[in-house]
């Protein structure tokens, strides 16, 4: 059996948590805890008939008082940048998060979450700003860890992402 | 710990080894695990097995290895159990071993 590990990052807030929740153990709940340090799931998958469990290191956000701790991503295969699309200067964090994650552990697959689809008439993020992203080769992709949408699809992408790089 | 008296040596000792009560793995040189000790908390569910990988049987362990300096230290992991701990990997040069301690911080607990 192959195991991944996989991490996500993003400003503080944005619905790393949430996601996580959502996709390991398929619940969703707005009470808002904020994560300190890392929290470490496992969920398996079946990946053109192979096994696959990723292991799934959610990162505490990054605020004005703390910044992701980058020894955290010793290892990872892939990580999952976070935004919220209701806070536009979420999406400059994630920016500079993807910077920092290239300069400590070099390129690896990455997928980039618009987080909060389901308040869509709030956000901030316009449509130029996610075209922008793709322009430069992101895969970006809209969730809502209460509805799940894009939550699926998400991991398993970049779980293929990962695996196409073997 | 040269610099600090030893009162404080000793507290630091006794805090470390009853109250964080230390979670500890042992492996070879080729991370495959030999001794460890599991808490009573269950910092991780089960194993490891002897002479199996430590990355396939604790899987919080995963993609660390082989570490690139003498040691890795990674604060506040929560795993399944829901207690946080303080992770630390280093490297014993004379037994071409490598340890794991964790430590349980429920400091960090949430009421």
């Amino acid at each position: 059996m192959i195991q991944k590990k996989i991490c996500l990052l993003g400003a503080f807030a944005v619905g790393k948590t949430s996601l996580v929740a959502r996709y390991v153990k398929s619940i969703y709940s707005d009470q808002y805890l904020t994560t300190v340090g890392v929290k470490v799931d496992k969920k398996s998958i079946t990946l053109n008939d192979q096994e696959i469990t990723l292991i799934v290191w959610d990162l505490a956000g990054e605020d004005e008082f703390q910044k992701v701790q980058m020894a955290y991503l010793r290892g990872t295969s892939g990580y999952l940048l976070v935004a919220d699309g209701t806070r536009g200067n979420t999406l400059e964090t994630a920016r500079m998060l993807s910077q920092r994650t290239s300069e400590t552990v070099g390129q690896i697959p990455f997928i980039l979450l618009l987080n909060k689809v389901d308040l869509i008439d709030e956000w901030e993020i316009d449509q130029r700003a996610i075209e922008e992203c793709e322009a430069q080769g992101w895969t970006v992709i809209k969730t809502s860890a209460m509805t799940g949408e894009g939550v699926e699809e998400s991991f398993t992408r970049l779980a293929e992402m990962i695996v196409s790089m073997q | 710990m040269a610099e600090l008296p030893s009162d404080i040596v000793s507290y630091l000792h006794h805090l470390a080894s009853t109250q964080r009560k230390p979670a500890w793995m042992r492996s070879t040189g080729r991370e495959q695990a030999a001794q460890c000790r599991r808490p009573p908390d269950s910092l991780w569910p089960d194993g490891p097995d002897r002479g199996k990988q430590v990355g396939d049987q604790v899987y919080f362990l995963e993609g660390l290895f082989p570490l690139e300096s003498e040691r890795l230290i990674l604060p506040a992991i929560q795993t399944d159990s829901g207690l946080p701990a303080d992770l630390h990997i280093f490297i014993l040069r004379m037994a071409i071993t490598c340890s794991f301690l964790m430590l349980p911080n429920r400091s960090c607990n949430r009421d």
